[in-house]
């Protein structure tokens, strides 16, 4: 049964299908976060889990990293780097809202949009969908096979 | 994969986004001053407020335009002669669609309902991201115009 779902996880649709959603997915949430920088730099002030001095550096460079890891996901370049790069962010975003919610801080995600809009009650939601954003990483992560290796195995 | 592959790619990864991003942040409008110090700005860097005897007499003047955050259908009840309706939430939409106001340097005065209204100092500071300086806020909105008896348009007539 394992070594069945193994394989199935292992095959190249699960994996692309995984790919598309994960690089998908940060690809659409930094365009937003890219265009408007001087927004998403309050957003990352407004998380108050950052030293002044790094907040424009993360402001800038986090969307990008986002952007380029994102798309080499798609492309399936340096993949199972991406997707552990990815994942790494999605399991710190986690972090910072598990942080906030135990403040009882109400701040503006900044996920997709640098609209900020009140989140209210919602940080655990956030958390719970950005824990189920962790599957598809995870998935790569443990079950990725280069085409390299697949292509030795078969030799 | 090795750690020593893994420590590779990533940094190659990392080389590109600080590149794209340090080359992208020099075409920008308003660039991070990435090795400064964060600082928030407050909203006396967007824009200025202003009473009902500045706006009456910014009014006089042909180079301002007056904007009502407002909904259209609460623009519709009543506004501020002179003024063109322009909602908050369909900022981009009207944005593109009255671009033509923005031509020429002109002053940009909002308002909205009353003082607790947020939406006149969101405008401004939206007018302030896409480059608008010049702005104004009259704070008291439509309520404070209409209870010192100033006139006030519905769509077609003027009312006293």
């Amino acid at each position: 049964m394992g070594k069945k779902i193994s394989k199935l996880l292992s095959t190249q649709i699960v994996q692309s299908l995984c790919r598309f959603i994960l690089g998908g997915i940060f690809i659409y949430a930094s365009i937003d976060k890219i265009s408007n920088p001087n927004a998403f730099a309050e957003i990352v002030y407004d998380y108050k889990l950052l030293p002044d001095i790094l907040i424009y550096f993360v402001a800038l460079f986090l969307p990008w990293i986002e952007m380029v890891t994102g798309l080499f996901l798609v492309l399936g370049v340096f993949t199972k780097t991406s997707s552990i790069i990815l994942s790494s962010l999605l399991f710190a975003f986690i972090v910072a809202f598990a942080i906030n919610e135990i403040r009882g801080f109400n701040l503006s995600c900044g996920c997709f949009s640098t609209e900020k809009k009140s989140l209210e009650d919602s940080l655990i939601l956030l958390i719970l969908r950005d824990t189920l954003m962790l599957i598809p990483g995870l998935v790569i992560i443990f079950f990725y096979k280069s085409k390299k290796l697949l292509y030795n195995k078969k030799l | 994969m090795s750690i020593k592959k893994f420590i590779i790619q990533s940094l190659i990864i990392i080389f590109l986004s600080l590149s794209i991003g340090l080359i992208y942040n020099q075409i920008l409008k308003n660039p991070l001053l990435i090795f400064k110090v964060y600082k928030k700005e407050n909203n006396d860097t967007y824009f200025h407020m202003i009473d009902a005897d500045i706006l009456k007499n910014l009014l006089e003047n042909d180079t301002i335009v007056l904007l009502d955050a407002r909904t259209e259908q609460e623009f519709n009840k009543q506004h501020i002669p002179r003024a063109i309706s322009f909602p908050i939430s369909k900022f981009k939409e009207e944005y593109k669609k009255k671009a033509y106001l923005f031509e020429h340097d002109i002053i940009i005065i909002t308002y909205c309902v009353d003082i607790y209204c947020d939406d006149s100092s969101m405008l401004a500071k939206k007018l302030y991201k896409n480059g608008k300086r010049k702005i104004f806020v009259y704070k008291g909105g439509i309520e404070e115009w209409v209870s010192l008896g100033n006139k006030v348009k519905t769509l077609n007539t003027l009312v006293n």
